[in-house]
């Protein structure tokens, strides 16, 4: 296997860097009954990095509200109650937000399990600086399995081999099962 | 200190040698596609100067050059198209992937100089309405629906002439399809939805529109221009015999009455109409990979004249003054890039415009041949084999780079740029047209459909089999190589005839045939049809579609591959590449992969393209190597 745009140097400086900096599984707290794990994560692929991002839940006090860090990917893995969570603000700042309840970007939570229903890719060409929003933004919702597959790997590694991990999109997907046999193969 | 100069020059010569060929293919032609205003008297071309690609304007009479708009080759910004709105208006279209499309409107002042009327944006021309000085037809989504408005070009309100009520696009399907006429007026609506073709026409003293159509999708009927006053409506349909045929369909009666344009075994391509008047002046179709252009007796009697004036076949025209005094033709020969000619009535001589690829003149350049096949099932296959211009009698390894699609895209012999510069690097290069391509007829189309891995790949196995019959191919040097459809075919013959192919390159390839219907979330119900009908249904065929996607079948997997990818392609996300670089890393497979975040479907940037293929020539040659080197192993054990 070959990663190119990394010279020697690089390899070995990387190498050496995860030697002393592996990946800690991260904690996470457990499941209650009727409660499942919700994976979700963002995007930006250009632009403004929002604040803070809100999903409505079912019922008033279900909703999630999740501070980004200064990374092109955001994710979040949460214990929360089985249901239907959906997109609804991406806050640029304290007062402006892109509100994207309207597109209808939901994720199912099936308790007992770990739930993964698309990362929110953004781009904007706005300028919120003077509570403003100038230019425009799109938004897609798009499957991408293999990235959170990583991600759960990585960081929650146990977790990832007690629970199942499913794609909760309307479409049915063949990825998690099959990444799932073939940890079964190597491990 | 010496050695180690020389050491510097040479390593530096060869790299820099190296690097030419792919800056000399893929680099942006410096000259395209030449458009003559009404009058004659002033052409727009779009060159590439410098790092720059510029539109510029040409006055004919005084031989003056002018540069209107230039975007740098590194902009994320593009000039996708420009044309001319009458005589003396002028429009360019930018597109960018954050912003969308702009539409610059420029007119020519009595100086002769072009200034900048009106910059819109997310505008389009959708029908420059040449013989109109003050008006074109523009296209513009509103509220999520596509819209046409009549663009009022001496008027300084822009913005105000795309309110929702000064829309022209008032017929009974909204969302549908439209033709206008030559004096700017809708005459023609019509939609598919749910199988079910409707078209309508407009006469001119009626306010009402008339069905004049209604039937399944399984008869295709393509409105290409109504004439009221013969109440003849001229439509493209595959109704006789399966291949695309021009009719004359009478709209007071509802019936086909003739044939106006045919050719036998094979479809219509392009059906021509005078920009000028309304009449068709010709049609074209594509035969043995090359285009074919028939004209009317006064664009042929000049193409003719042109021809007897430059000694160069098979130029087709691409425009012409209205008094037919001046046209513009392209060479565009097989196997050589385009060269563009403006041919002069009054003088009868041909002047060379300009070449698209001059600094390719230096090579040697390949040459192509047909080649047909027989499938497994009987089918014919056209596949086009170029070979280098020079073998030295010996047998030369083989690249076979099936197309995209699968569906409704076909390969021709009309220099596609890749396909030479593999050549120059000694490859003999594989082109087959298996079923599902354009042009061969609607039956040879559909059989295209649901045969991912199955029919297709059987199709060019065939073709491969017979260019191996030439005995010009090093049969243990051949690799394969596609993007997009061309992409997952790769993968999934790498896994069928890992006795065929030494190595495979997928670039931009589906790898998971389920995730083509999973992958956008926001699946709409129209794309998702269209899904079913190519691929078949998940509910009723899940096992077939997991069976024939790569990364389900990557244990099987024992030849060197490579995989590419753009982080903004929305064609084949790059969910695909990264399933596959996921799957083959836990199956400890031998692959290489090149991912570039900010390209998009078919690298856009020239870097980019140069890099790449750079890439996937070192790692066939490795493969190449490799598998000399297994051999050697195994004839001395």
């Amino acid at each position: 296997m070959t990663i190119y745009a990394e010279s020697s140097f690089t390899q070995k400086l990387l190498l050496l860097l995860s030697v002393i900096f592996t990946f800690p599984a991260l904690a996470i707290e457990p499941l209650e009954k009727d409660e499942g794990y919700v994976l979700v994560a963002l995007k930006v692929e250009q632009g403004y990095l929002p604040t803070y991002v809100t999903l409505s839940g079912e019922g008033w006090g279900n909703g999630l509200k999740y501070d980004l860090k200064p990374t092109s990917t955001n994710y979040w893995l949460e214990a929360v109650e089985a249901g239907t969570y959906e997109w609804d603000r991406l806050y640029l700042n304290k007062d402006v937000y892109l509100d994207i309840e309207d597109a209808e970007l939901t994720i199912k939570v099936e308790p007992g399990k770990i739930n993964y229903g698309g990362h929110l890719l953004l781009h904007t060409t706005m300028n919120a600086s003077r509570n403003s929003l100038l230019g425009g933004a799109r938004f897609y919702f798009n499957n991408k399995a293999s990235k959170a597959m990583t991600y759960l790997d990585n960081n929650f590694p146990s977790l990832v081999k007690d629970y199942d991990l499913i794609y909760t999109g309307e479409h049915k997907d063949h990825f998690f099962d099959y990444a799932k046999q073939l940890k079964g193969v190597k491990l | 200190m010496k050695r180690l100069i020389l050491l510097f020059v040479f390593l530096f010569g060869l790299g820099n040698s190296y690097a030419s060929v792919e800056s000399d293919f893929f680099r942006n032609p410096e000259f395209v596609m030449p458009k003559l205003n009404g009058n004659g008297d002033f052409l727009l071309v779009k060159k590439r100067i410098d790092n720059y690609n510029e539109i510029v304007l040409t006055n004919l009479n005084k031989y003056i050059e002018t540069p209107v708009l230039k975007v740098s080759t590194q902009s994320s910004t593009y000039i996708s198209d420009f044309e001319w709105l009458g005589n003396n208006n002028f429009a360019i279209s930018t597109y960018d992937d954050i912003n969308g499309g702009n539409l610059y409107l420029y007119k020519i002042n009595e100086n002769g100089k072009a200034k900048r009327s009106a910059l819109l944006s997310n505008t389009y021309v959708f029908d420059a309405q040449i013989t109109q000085e003050d008006r074109f037809i523009a296209f513009r989504y509103k509220h999520g629906k596509p819209n046409l408005f009549s663009f009022d070009l001496n008027s300084e309100r822009h913005e105000s002439q795309f309110r929702s009520k000064k829309r022209i696009t008032k017929g009974p399907l909204r969302n549908g399809r439209w033709l206008v006429n030559h004096s700017g007026s809708v005459n023609v609506n019509y939609d598919t939805e749910d199988g079910q073709t409707e078209v309508y026409v407009k006469y001119p003293d009626s306010k009402q529109w008339r069905q004049v159509w209604e039937n399944s999708d399984e008869i295709e009927f393509k409105p290409v221009m109504f004439i009221p006053e013969k109440h003849e409506l001229l439509v493209l349909s595959q109704k006789d015999e399966g291949y695309l045929k021009l009719y004359s369909y009478n709209t007071q009666v509802n019936e086909f009455t003739n044939i106006v344009y045919q050719v036998n075994g094979r479809d219509i391509a392009n059906v021509l109409i005078n920009p000028f008047k309304p009449e068709l002046i010709g049609y074209s179709y594509i035969q043995g990979g090359v285009a074919h252009h028939i004209y009317n007796q006064t664009l042929s009697e000049l193409v003719d004249k042109h021809t007897k004036t430059t000694d160069i076949p098979n130029g087709y025209v691409i425009n012409f003054s209205q008094d037919y005094k001046k046209v513009i033709y392209i060479n565009s020969s097989i196997d050589k890039p385009s060269k563009y000619y403006l041919y002069n009535q009054s003088i009868n001589e041909s002047m060379l415009l300009g070449e698209e690829r001059p600094w390719l003149n230096k090579y040697e350049l390949g040459t192509s041949e047909v080649i047909t096949s027989k499938s497994s099932d009987g089918v014919e296959i056209e596949s086009y084999l170029t070979l280098p211009a020079r073998t030295d009698n010996k047998q030369v390894p083989l690249l076979v780079m099936p197309h995209g699609g699968p569906l409704g895209v076909s390969d021709t012999r009309h220099f596609p740029i890749d396909v030479h510069y593999f050549v120059q690097q000694g490859y003999a290069v594989l082109t087959p047209n298996y079923r599902g391509s354009s042009g061969f007829g609607e039956k040879f189309l559909n059989a295209g459909k649901k045969q991912w891995g199955r029919l297709i790949e059987d199709d060019i196995e065939s073709a491969v089999a017979k260019v191996l019959d030439k005995g010009v191919i090093e049969s243990s040097k051949i690799c394969i190589f596609g993007i997009s459809y061309g992409g997952y075919s790769a993968l999934i013959s790498a896994i069928r005839r890992p006795d065929l192919y030494r190595c495979a390159i997928s670039y931009a390839g589906v790898t998971d045939i389920p995730l083509l219907f999973s992958g956008g979330v926001q699946t709409d119900n129209e794309r998702h049809q269209a899904l079913k009908d190519i691929l078949g249904d998940p509910d009723e065929s899940w096992d077939t579609l997991v069976e024939f996607s790569p990364i389900y079948r990557a244990n099987e997997l024992k030849i060197p591959i490579f995989i590419a990818q753009g982080g903004r392609d929305r064609i084949v996300e790059d969910e695909h590449y990264f399933r596959m670089k996921y799957v083959l890393e836990k199956l400890d497979k031998d692959f290489e992969h090149f991912y570039m975040e900010n390209e998009i479907h078919g690298f856009k940037l020239v870097g980019s393209q140069i890099e790449l293929y750079i890439k996937i020539n070192e790692f066939i040659q490795n493969s190449f190597v490799n598998q000399e080197t297994i051999k050697a192993n195994t004839a001395d054990e």
